[in-house]
Parts: structure tokens; sequence; C-alpha cells
């Protein structure tokens, strides 16, 4: 009776110990203290993306606004969704690096009811543009002079280096 | 589910509007037109996607380095790869082992003879209770200082769990959803149109 405890003991003390050694001497954790460096890249690559959304009247005064940001990399898409009575705008923010600029591409899918709520007006839109502050129109832009019936949605986008932002200006 | 119907299912995630939804479904059966231009929406899409993979492939070879690197700086360890039982107690001779589990019982029972009288009554160290999460893992404050090079940096707990779930390639909070009046009823003006700032009005 003494041995086979004794065994048993010793088995379960094995395993623990190989469970620790097993551990211990994993290759994929990583050691290196150099972390400060690494934090430091990780901050240079990340972007802040800012959407400041303006309804406008006929008018031509601000009848709503909404701002949001969001963190994000070169490449990496940032969605954005509006929703109204009436109106589904689906949209895709994705900055690029080119040289020492800024290109973001933005992609757009609308879906707009007319008055009669029979009618589905359906438009996809994808272009891009240099700059790190641009402004986005998905219903389109009034005429210079202003004129015309419809509210205008304008969207102002900017782009800045995460390390440029301080923690509580990113929004999320 | 035929072709028309995988295209739109490409395209239309769950949270557009059942009405705009079935109304599509039933233009898309019909609209030629439509059918097209979807198609050719997802020929941008592919193009986008594979633009954009080059990147994410450079970066999620940073991603498990720096995972690693910042639990190992927040006092956590990486989880190891998963070891069966049978492969990792037959990897060292039997002698060997038979020798760390004599010294592992020894430093076991030194350990028992050697506890405080409060352990031994069954109470709770609190100072232990309280640097530890249940998983037995460091509690880190937030913001979290660290000196390099002379410099004193701060990084906001919040700010590089984002940046790691950026790098991971997670998904879900990188999406915005805003609500536009509902007492408005909008309608095209023209083209959407991107523009610099520059030319703003």
């Amino acid at each position: 009776m003494k041995k086979t405890f004794l065994a048993l003991a010793l088995s379960t003390a094995c395993f623990f110990t190989q469970g620790l050694y097993a551990q211990a001497g994993n290759p994929d954790l990583v050691t290196d203290p150099s972390m400060d460096s690494l934090l430091e890249a990780l901050k240079e690559q990340a972007l802040v993306l800012r959407v400041q959304v303006r309804q406008i009247d006929p008018s031509g005064r601000i009848v709503w606004f909404n701002d949001m940001s969001r963190i994000t990399v070169h490449g990496r898409v940032v969605g954005f969704k509006l929703e109204g009575s009436n109106i589904y705008i689906d949209m895709q923010f994705t900055p690029y690096r080119r040289n020492a600029d800024i290109l973001l591409l933005v992609q757009s899918q609308i879906w707009i009811k007319g008055p009669d709520q029979q009618r589905l007006q359906y438009n996809t839109h994808l272009s891009s543009v240099l700059g790190d502050v641009v402004l986005y129109y998905p219903l389109g832009r009034r005429k210079a002079d202003g004129s015309g019936p419809a509210h205008e949605v304008e969207m102002e986008i900017s782009i800045v280096p995460y390390s440029s932002v301080s923690a509580g200006e990113t929004g999320n | 589910m035929d072709n028309k119907r995988i295209l739109l299912h490409d395209y239309l995630d769950d949270a557009l509007p059942v009405d705009i939804r079935a109304q599509l479904e039933h233009n898309l059966q019909n609209n030629p037109e439509l059918q097209s231009l979807l198609e050719l929406e997802r020929a941008k899409r592919t193009a986008l996607a594979e633009a954009g993979s080059t990147f994410r492939q450079e970066t999620s070879l940073l991603t498990d380095l720096a995972k690693a690197r910042v639990l190992e700086r927040l006092g956590t360890r990486a989880r190891p790869k998963h070891v069966p039982f049978w492969k990792s107690a037959f990897t060292i001779p039997v002698p060997l082992l038979a020798a760390m589990g004599l010294v592992f019982v020894g430093v076991l029972a030194l350990s028992f003879a050697l506890r405080s009288p409060n352990q031994n009554q069954g109470g709770i160290d609190l100072a232990s209770v309280n640097q530890g999460t249940a998983d037995g893992l460091p509690v880190v404050s937030s913001p979290f200082t660290f000196e390099s090079k002379g410099v004193e940096l701060t990084i906001q707990l919040s700010d590089l769990n984002q940046l790691l779930s950026i790098l991971e390639g997670g998904t879900g909070s990188r999406e915005v959803r805003v609500s536009l009046p509902q007492n408005l009823q909008l309608e095209p003006v023209g083209e959407p149109m991107l523009i610099n700032a520059s030319e703003r009005r």
C-alpha cells in the first residue's frame, strides 16, 4: 500500500514539475525587455480618423452635428453607417500611406426611399483623394450659390497620427 | 440559393432595414443593371482587399511579438502551446523524472511545514489576494508608466489594448454607426463627391 502511494505521489509530482518545466522553456515566450521601442513603433503606425457629420439646411445653417473618431492604421478600413428615416448610407474609409501624404479611399453604398415610400434608389461610389482633411458629400453637393431645396450632408474626415493626439481626444 | 441571392448576401448585412432589403431583393430579381452594378462593386472590393492584404500580412508578423512583449511587461505569461501530458512526461529520462519528483515532494513538504500561522488556521492572506486577479495575474494600474532613454512614457491600458486589437486584425470596434434625425426626409442633391478640404467654398 505504501509503495503504491509513493509511486502515485511521485508520478503526480513529476507531472506538475514537467508542466512547470515546459512552461519555463517555452520558445514562444519572448523575454526581450525592450518593449518601450516596440510601443513607440506601434504608436507611430496608428492613426486617428475623425469624422464630423453636418446636416446643413437650404439656408446654410447647420441643423445637426455629430463628431466621432476611431483609431486605425494604414490600409485598415473604418466603417461608417449613417441611418435616417428614409436613408441608409454604408461607407468605408481606408487611409493609405502614399509617400509623405495620406491617400483616403472612400467607398459608399446609398439607399434612399422616395417621398412616396415606394421608389428605392441605390447608388454606389468609389473615390480617393490626397490630404489629411477631406470633405465627403454622400448625397452630393449643392451648387456654388447654395441654391436648392434639399438639405446637404457634409462629412469632414481628418486623419492625424495617433501620437499627436492625447488619449482623451480619440473618442473611443 | 441562386446566384442573385448569393450576390445580394455579399453586399447586405443584417443591419439593413427589412423593408429596404425586401425591396432591393425584388429589384434585383428583375433588374440586370443592378446586378451588373453589384458585380462591379464586388470586383472593386476584391481589388481593394488585395491591395490591403500586403499591409495586413506585415502587421500580423508584428502582432505576436507585440502581444508577447506586452504581456511579459505587464507581468503575465504568454500562454504556452498545449503539450499533451503523455508526450511531456516521457521526453526526459525516467531517473531524472524521479529525482525531480522527489525534489518537488521535498519542497512541498517543506512549504507545508513552514506555513504561516494565519494560513494554518485557514485564513486568507488578503495582501496576496489584492496583488492579483482570480487568474493569478497581477493587477496593473492605468495609466501605465515606464521610462526609456530618460523619457517617461505613459500608456493608457485601454489604448494599448486597442492598438493590439487593431494589429491583430480584430473586428467590431472599427465601425461607427450614427443615426440622423428622424424628422427630416433627405434626398440626393447630386452625385456623391469627395474633395480636399482646401476646396471648400
